[in-house]
């Protein structure tokens, strides 16, 4: 899923200024609501801190907010319409991705991020994730017994680690796991440490961002669309 | 339906219906006190359900010798070499709980019986004077047993039948047959019951936790026993004790299965989106999923009602079924007492100095949640106090943490905001400390903060 973390909250003041009247807290009811920072309960609370911190500063501001199913749908932003049109400004507590696609359907809108999207990762435990996909757009964990260098590597090594792998630690944080050290581990549990031994050639990176940014096709949908 | 399942080891239960699995064979697991239901793997490799009221976890902790080349507790006598002396090492690296100490003393004891004509040397970091081993203990010195207490770092292995020891100042050199006791280490398959029973442990490692509401077999889930190695080896000083009671306890409330709360908590099923937040958050293990529905659901047998799930769902999801709205109140000075422990002291005390304050009793600190504490700190000088338990006394585990975590987290965005994070406060009480409470309730009145 992707993992996001609530922006500062006088940052989201200082960013909200003081030309505006009214706002609307849009919360997204998937990935940002299972990482603890875009659901209901978030967009509730948030809503509640703005509302406590305009009154002690003697500030009238009208406060509403919603919870979509997901921002990255246009239907579930159409269902918003009127709620947005009654609002001078709209804070989305989606990804980045919920952000734009409010903006794409109100373009005369000011339309203001509430999170910070960090990566796509999983949950370790209550209140922790971690990073474990870029999207990088071929995927080469069959080559390394589902461990991903390239998202778990701070050098993204495809053949091995660099002299920086302590005691099973990465030297850029001790507390990030060496990823190759993982891979190793594994290669030796599975019993086919020799598939290693093979040179992995550098990766295409037309498939990342190096392309631009990038859109996704489904051909079958699509010639329905022709026709 | 039976009455106990073992996980584990079978203890003897007569007039009881019971039946003993092994750890891996458990596949599934749900249910809530009254009616678990398990689904077992048996040795057929033939799946096959079971359903009972009660379960037991009777897994034994690991022994794993302690260092190569040395002798075991489990020796034959007739190993040892009759012309050297012996020197017995208890406690290296990590201090013996009490059953090792004693099991340590008794065979000494043997061997001075056996080889008298020879020293037996017998180091260690602490005795666990618990049981009898303090007779143990005595018999040995008399016996001529040379106790020599070390510290680590103290004491270095020279070759395999030769220690050097150093006690204030003075290194002396001893020779002979070493024997080394036991280290005591979690049954690997404990931390997957844990996992599939989703209880609470000392970091998936043994059930044993702190807790004076979890003594002396009782885990953190209604119905569900832990004894001996998986309690942590300090438990097999009381597993006799400890075993009596678990059986007493099944049978006198054999049918008897009681809702602990007045009002179910209920899931919005159209508003759960299956993240297992209050799975995770829930320390009596009374969530899990409802796979007909696609929503999570509480078992109300199993829930205490300490509502750490509604705090915690992020969709807001989780209510309480027919709850009475709290009346709005003008007051600026509230407090939120736990009822575990803030609450129970304050029904000892002479109320008539509080009567201005805004008093509202909660199931537990974990309940409480930010969005309704920014409405109350909207009315200008309004102060909170919460008052939770201390960490080992806390009746739903963990309970005091989330409380005083989700304070700090208000604090910290009062800061932000350049609002007086002094204005919320988290205190820790004992059911028994009314006359701090009453001091305590005194000077936050009058604004001071502690």
């Amino acid at each position: 899923m992707i993992v996001a973390k609530q922006k500062k909250v006088n940052e989201v003041i200082d960013m909200l200024g003081d030309d505006f009247n009214s706002l609307l807290i849009v919360g997204c009811g998937t990935c940002v609501t299972v990482s603890l920072a875009g659901g209901e309960r978030e967009v509730n609370s948030l809503a509640e801190i703005l509302r406590t911190y305009y009154a002690n500063n003697n500030r009238d501001v009208k406060i509403e907010t919603e919870t979509v199913k997901r921002q990255c749908d246009f239907e579930y932003i159409d269902q918003l319409e009127n709620l947005i049109k009654e609002n001078d400004i709209i804070l989305s507590l989606a990804c980045g991705i919920g952000v734009q696609h409010i903006v794409e359907r109100h373009q005369d809108k000011i339309v203001l991020p509430g999170l910070n999207t960090s990566f796509y990762g999983a949950t370790l435990k209550i209140g922790e994730w971690s990073e474990r996909c870029i999207g990088c757009g071929e995927c080469v964990l069959d080559q390394y017994f589902g461990i991903c260098p390239i998202a778990r590597c701070s050098k993204q090594l495809l053949n091995g680690p660099c002299g920086g792998s302590q005691n099973g630690s990465c030297e850029v944080d001790p507390d990030i796991d060496c990823a190759w050290e993982l891979i190793y581990d594994r290669a030796v549990k599975l019993d086919k440490l020799e598939d290693l031994i093979n040179y992995e050639p550098p990766k295409n990176w037309e498939v990342y961002r190096d392309g631009g940014p990038r859109t996704l096709i489904d051909q079958e949908y699509h010639e329905d669309r022709k026709e | 339906m039976l009455d106990i399942i073992y996980i584990g080891d079978q203890i003897k239960s007569p007039k009881l219906n019971t039946l003993c699995i092994k750890p891996e064979a458990l596949i599934e697991f749900e249910g809530e006190i009254g009616n678990f239901k398990l689904q077992v793997k048996d040795d057929d490799k033939k799946l096959k359900d079971l359903k009972t009221k009660y379960i037991v976890i009777n897994i034994d902790a690991v022994r794993e010798n302690n260092l190569e080349d040395t002798l075991n507790l489990d020796l034959d006598l007739d190993q040892l070499d009759p012309n050297q002396d012996i020197i017995i090492i208890q406690d290296y690296e990590q201090i013996s709980p009490a059953v090792i100490n004693k099991e340590a003393l008794n065979k000494a004891i043997e061997i001075k019986n056996k080889l008298s004509e020879k020293e037996v040397y017998f180091l260690y970091r602490s005795m666990r004077f618990i049981d009898d081993n303090d007779s143990l203990f005595e018999e040995a010195r008399q016996k001529g047993i040379i106790f020599l207490q070390y510290e680590m770092g103290n004491l270095e292995f020279i070759d395999k039948d030769k220690v050097k020891y150093e006690r204030d100042g003075l290194t002396s050199e001893l020779q002979g047959q070493i024997l080394t006791t036991p280290l005591l280490k979690p049954d690997q398959r404990l931390k997957r019951i844990i996992r599939l029973l989703n209880i609470e442990s000392n970091g998936n490692e043994y059930i044993q936790s702190t807790n004076i509401y979890l003594q002396p077999s009782l885990t953190g889930k209604r119905g569900v026993y832990s004894l001996a190695g998986a309690r942590g080896p300090n438990a097999y000083s009381e597993y006799e004790f400890e075993k009596e009671f678990t059986l007493n306890e099944i049978k006198s409330n054999l049918d008897n299965f009681e809702p602990l709360t007045e009002n179910k908590r209920v899931v919005d099923d159209k508003k759960c989106i299956l993240c297992y937040t209050c799975y995770r958050v829930c320390p009596h293990g009374a969530v899990q999923e409802d796979k007909e529905n696609d929503a999570m659901k509480i078992n109300e047998l199993a829930c205490y009602g300490c509502d750490g799930c509604i705090s915690h769902c992020p969709a807001s999801a989780i209510s309480i079924q027919e709850k009475t709205e709290q009346k709005a109140s003008n007051n600026l000075l509230k407090v939120l007492m736990c009822e575990n422990s803030a609450d129970t002291a304050y029904k000892k005390i002479d109320k008539g100095s509080f009567k201005d304050l805004d008093i509202e009793k909660i199931p537990c600190a974990s309940s409480i949640k930010k969005e309704d504490i920014f409405k109350f700190l909207r009315k200008k000088d309004s102060r909170l106090l919460i008052l939770g338990c201390f960490e080992d006394s806390c009746k739903h585990i963990t309970g005091d943490g989330r409380g005083n975590r989700i304070t700090n987290e208000i604090r910290d965005t009062l800061k932000k905001l350049d609002l007086n994070h002094n204005r919320v406060i988290f205190e820790r009480l004992s059911p028994r400390m009314e006359e701090d409470l009453n001091g305590f309730l005194l000077k936050w009145k009058e604004g001071e903060s502690s």
